[in-house]
């Protein structure tokens, strides 16, 4: 850190501004954003952190705050974001000179930026506290664009009730389908009665590898080799993270917090590859599908056809909103940590030109 | 990243590959909507329409809404579905479930997404593709792209290359819809611009006949039967849609001498906009080629209108055996 000075909170991007024109006013001892773009602080320096700021930092937007687990770096003038994911696979950001270790929620209220990209793991053990720390960035006046899933199912349902949205994003969090479901909510609220799903790529790759005569073990590897495993991969293979984003999808929807523990217990890893790979011989497929409806949810594997929407190779997810009739299809390729960061990006494009009143989510 | 889609109940997609489109860019995330009738296991046969055709050929015995082709899909008729399993697209960038790419998908673009679809549902090959209009124009690319993937081609009503008139004519149509894009009045653009179309679609002989000049109510019925047509086609249109489908069949070209699929060419003598000279001439550049020349007051529409010959030309076509040189 090269300097302190009293900690000024730049006022909510409405429109292009100049440095003479920035409303500042001074608050406690901490760090001072300045400058005429939007501001931008990255939560979360894994593998989806590091390829945001590798690929798909929105042009125009500076850099001033990076935290991980142990420290938040900052730098008022604005990081290079490459620089600081290259930084980041050599060392924690805690050994950076320009650090300080403090509470994460504490760094985003001193930081102060005009978007907080949240892309840390998403852990059940945390979800209260990082809903907390959205919390804290939401009431700051900043635009939150969520990787994480656990602090959404907590709390979505909260942040989400009103007619209009909040300076949240949840693209990532359900794959690149989150920016749909947000746009379209209204008008699904009112007429969608299930969520039906296959939100999670790592079980599609697993059971393709089986349709294709490998053990589960295997399909397993395939899937952690092409980076797609969540911290805890046994979210994965037993319906814990499919359950979480249908959990997400059914708040937004109608507005109730579902649990996504609340399930029969399944485990990926302990099925018959049998039926699955006769089901391909009969032209069907299977996949990992969550239903999820108002009163509560399930996750299974289930028989598909071929030409069913939800018939998704590994590269994406989908979520069907049954419209009594027709469906609402939303497919989404925020898979892995490069489509994840992608799916981030949009949510922050898309939070910009609505702050320069370009659109209205 | 992500596409936003409503599907009747029942409809079906293939998720498509990443497709590298020829306008440049990538299609990435695609899918093609598509139609299966028959039974999976029988000979299949892909049939494609013009740029407002949707997958729905016909009903097939399953209720529901009529298809573009339905007077000649059923029991007994020539695309019969306990024979068959019949085969149909909502083409890239169309009005049905398909995708819509970045830039304007070109007919071969088109052929390669149809292949995809082919290798998802398994189909090694198809015993024959019939396309009318803009999908014989797919359909030459597909069998010039993969003649291993058809046993045969009938390609109606459709060129290997458009003419300057037929271009000219679809140039206003296009600078009709871009004004009114730019005006803020798309929709009523697009009705316009359909409305031209049709008159190059018919023949003069049935204007002659619908529309009589000596009539006084004719031209008020003439107006009213145009607009009809156009506001039809624009409640499932949109300017982008029907911008880019047209220029695909200006940038089509396709060298008959290139096709080693087995080829039956159809032409209508009063079609305006695929000139039966310059389709004979064409015909007469394939390998093992067949040319059919049919008669129709409705010109270029008679594939969709004049439903017993075509359906004698596609039971010639689905009763020829492969091997032998058509004639």
């Amino acid at each position: 850190m090269t300097s302190h000075e009293p900690i000024v909170r730049p006022r909510p991007l409405t429109s292009p501004s100049t440095e003479t024109d920035q409303v500042l006013e001074k608050d406690t001892v901490g760090f001072r954003s300045s400058g005429p773009s939007p501001t931008l602080h990255t939560i979360g320096l894994g593998s989806v952190g590091q390829a945001f700021l590798r690929r798909w930092v929105p042009s125009g937007c500076r850099l001033i705050g990076a935290s991980d687990s142990t420290a938040t770096a900052v730098c008022p003038s604005g990081f290079d974001p490459a620089r600081v994911a290259d930084r980041k696979r050599q060392e924690p950001v805690a050994k950076w000179q320009e650090a300080e270790s403090i509470p994460t929620a504490l760094a985003v209220q001193l930081v102060g930026a005009d978007v907080v990209v949240d892309a840390t793991a998403s852990e059940p053990a945390t979800a209260v506290a990082d809903a907390a720390r959205v919390g804290v960035a939401l009431r700051g006046g900043a635009f939150v664009a969520l990787a994480a899933k656990a602090s959404l199912a907590r709390a979505a349902h909260e942040w989400f009730a009103g007619d209009a949205p909040p300076s949240l994003g949840c693209n990532a969090a359900l794959g690149g389908t989150g920016a749909k479901l947000v746009a379209q909510r209204t008008e699904l609220r009112q007429r969608c009665a299930q969520v039906v799903a296959v939100p999670n790529a790592t079980t599609t790759v697993v059971l393709e590898a089986i349709e294709r005569g490998c053990s589960v073990a295997e399909g397993v590897e395939r899937a952690a080799a092409a980076g797609l495993l969540e911290h805890d991969p046994s979210q994965d293979l037993d319906g814990t993270d499919a359950a979480i984003k249908g959990a997400i999808a059914g708040a937004i929807l109608w507005g109730r917090r579902l649990e996504p523990q609340d399930r029969a217990a399944f485990d990926l890893r302990h099925i018959d590859p049998e039926p699955i790979r006769e089901r391909v011989r009969r032209g069907a497929t299977t996949r990992l599908v969550v239903r999820v409806t108002a009163t509560g949810l399930r996750v299974g594997l289930e028989e598909l056809a071929i030409g069913s929407p939800l018939a998704i190779p590994s590269d994406r997810v989908a979520y069907s909103y049954d419209l009594a009739g027709p469906s609402r299809v939303h497919v989404g390729l925020g898979v892995g940590p490069d489509g994840t960061a992608a799916a981030l990006s949009e949510d922050v494009r898309l939070a910009l030109r609505e702050r320069a009143g370009e659109v209205t989510r | 990243m992500s596409a936003s889609l409503t599907l009747e109940a029942g409809a079906s997609l293939c998720h498509l590959p990443p497709l590298s489109l020829a306008g440049g860019g990538t299609l990435s995330g695609g899918v093609l909507g598509y139609d299966r009738v028959g039974h999976a296991f029988a000979p299949t046969v892909l049939v494609l329409g013009g740029i407002s055709a949707t997958c729905r050929i016909g009903a097939g015995g399953r209720g529901g809404s009529p298809g573009w082709w339905e007077s000649l899909m059923g029991a007994g008729r020539p695309l019969d579905p306990t024979r068959w399993q019949i085969l149909g697209v909502d083409y890239l960038g169309g009005p049905g479930a398909s995708s819509s790419p970045p830039v304007a998908a070109t007919t071969d673009d088109q052929a390669r997404a149809i292949e995809a679809l082919l290798d998802a549902l398994g189909i090694e090959r198809l015993d024959c593709v019939i396309g009318a209009s803009f999908g014989g124009q797919v359909g030459q690319k597909l069998a010039a792209r993969a003649p291993h993937r058809a046993g045969q081609l009938v390609s109606l009503c459709a060129p290997f290359a458009t003419t300057p008139l037929a271009r000219a004519w679809r140039s206003i149509q296009q600078q009709i819809i871009a004004l009114g894009v730019d005006v803020g009045r798309e929709r009523e653009a697009v009705a316009l611009a359909r409305q031209l179309a049709m008159t190059t679609y018919r023949s003069a002989g049935e204007m002659a006949v619908r529309f009589p000049r000596r009539d006084a109510s004719a031209p008020d019925a003439l107006a009213g039967w145009l607009a009809a047509r156009g506001e039809a086609f624009a409640r499932t249109f949109g300017g982008r849609e029907y911008a880019a489908l047209s220029s695909s069949i200006d940038r089509h070209a396709q060298d008959p001498a290139e096709l080693r699929v087995p080829t039956t060419v159809v032409g209508i003598v009063e079609d305006q906009l695929v000139p039966i000279d310059e389709l004979r001439d064409d015909a007469s550049r394939l390998q093992n080629g067949r040319f059919v020349e049919l008669s129709s007051t409705y010109g270029h529409d008679g594939f969709l209108k004049e439903t017993r010959a075509i359906a004698d030309v596609i039971e010639h076509a689905l009763s020829t055996e492969v091997s032998e040189v058509l004639s």
